[in-house]
């Protein structure tokens, strides 16, 4: 399984959407920093840039747009491409079982999404904040502990979903249509709890959390009986 | 090893659009919310996206003395004593939060924020610059020791 997984993070057409999805989400971070308009009052001194720390990945909606957009993406050429290439008859000859090999496709997407989801997230901000360097370390030390697991659950839904719809589409082109309307419906259709990034506490990623575990399991269940042709 | 190169070019990419993003912003791009502090409500924050350089308009209902502070830094930028209302040119030498407070809880000021230059300090873009120099070096040595050992 850890040779699956090894191969799937080295891929290059996934690193290849990956490096549009930093351009992408890099700008969606930066934007947010710049448009944000904030006024708080209080009845005694805070330390708000914690706040905005985090805020920076729960309050973006455009950054769940292009994290759901860019997962569809990769998801699809992961687990759906071959298939229909036909290449999976030997992927999937191979002496491990089905299990194993959509595991590791779905724990390497995710890893990716997350690792790059996480490193862009915390460079735009200490390269935004470096003029008082002291307090975006310090808003970092703050924020981390909530952010990771933010991201976590919010890349594990986004995947889980994606990989469970691609592994039950005809091919890569409808996959990739598929999961992202999946993800991007809820937020035209303003459906909060079915949307990660909009909510006030770690509480409002039970939802997610809960779906996630939900889909996984369909996702496996579907690609082993499913037909590999 | 692909994954790392990826990976390095992907994050010097993300510190070039930060850095387009910055050159491109202006006085335009920014405004701030008006401010209301007073009573118990002493403590008003605002948030400036870039440093910027800024006419702040007072209106308090009696003579109070009213205090800008760097929440980021922790030092006080302003101190002055208003009597009624007053217009007060300020510089926020960098992007981050501001605390306009008073020291007596019997008076309300209505706190005005307009933008007058906008830009970001000397550090934000040596560390643009710097980082970005370093990322860019590790990855031609990558590139390179690649090529050099097929």
């Amino acid at each position: 399984m850890r040779v699956f997984i090894r191969y799937e993070l080295q891929e290059p057409t996934k690193l290849s959407i990956l490096l549009f999805f930093s351009v992408l989400v890099s700008a969606a971070h930066k934007v947010f920093l710049l448009k944000q308009v904030g006024q708080v009052l209080s009845t005694y001194p805070l330390f708000p840039l914690p706040e905005l720390f985090v805020d920076m990945a729960r309050l973006n909606t455009p950054f769940y747009v292009l994290a759901s957009l860019m997962a569809s993406f990769i998801v699809g050429i992961s687990a759906r491409t071959e298939r229909d290439l036909g290449v999976a008859l030997s992927i999937y000859a191979l002496p491990y079982s089905r299990r194993a090999i959509l595991t590791a496709k779905f724990f390497s997407n995710f890893l990716l999404l997350v690792m790059y989801s996480l490193a862009i997230h915390i460079l735009v901000f200490i390269l935004h904040f470096s003029g008082t360097l002291e307090g975006a370390l310090e808003a970092l030390t703050a924020g981390i502990p909530s952010l990771i697991p933010f991201y976590a659950v919010v890349m594990c839904y986004i995947v889980s979903i994606s990989s469970f719809i691609t592994i039950s589409s005809p091919n890569t082109y409808v996959a990739i249509l598929a999961s992202f309307l999946a993800l991007y419906f809820p937020v035209l259709a303003n459906i909060g709890w079915l949307v990660p990034t909009i909510g006030t506490d770690l509480n409002a990623l039970k939802t997610p959390a809960f779906l996630s575990v939900i889909f996984f399991i369909a996702y496996i269940l579907m690609g082993e009986r499913r037909d590999v042709r | 090893m692909r994954l790392l190169k990826f990976f390095l070019l992907s994050i010097l990419v993300a510190i070039f659009i930060s850095l387009l993003f910055q050159v491109r912003f202006s006085t335009n791009d920014l405004s701030y919310h008006p401010i209301s502090i007073g009573g118990n409500m002493k403590y008003g924050i605002v948030y400036s996206p870039s440093a910027a350089s800024v006419k702040v308009s007072l209106s308090c209902s009696n003579k109070t003395q009213i205090f800008v502070r760097d929440i980021e830094e922790n030092g006080t930028i302003y101190t002055g004593t208003v009597y009624g209302s007053d217009l007060v040119p300020l510089i926020f030498p960098h992007p981050g939060h501001y605390e306009f407070s008073l020291n007596s809880t019997e008076v309300h000021c209505s706190i005005i924020v307009k933008p007058i230059e906008v830009g970001f300090p000397a550090g934000n873009w040596n560390a643009h610059f710097i980082l970005g120099s370093l990322i860019a070096l590790s990855l031609a040595f990558l590139i390179w020791r690649n090529g050099h050992d097929s």
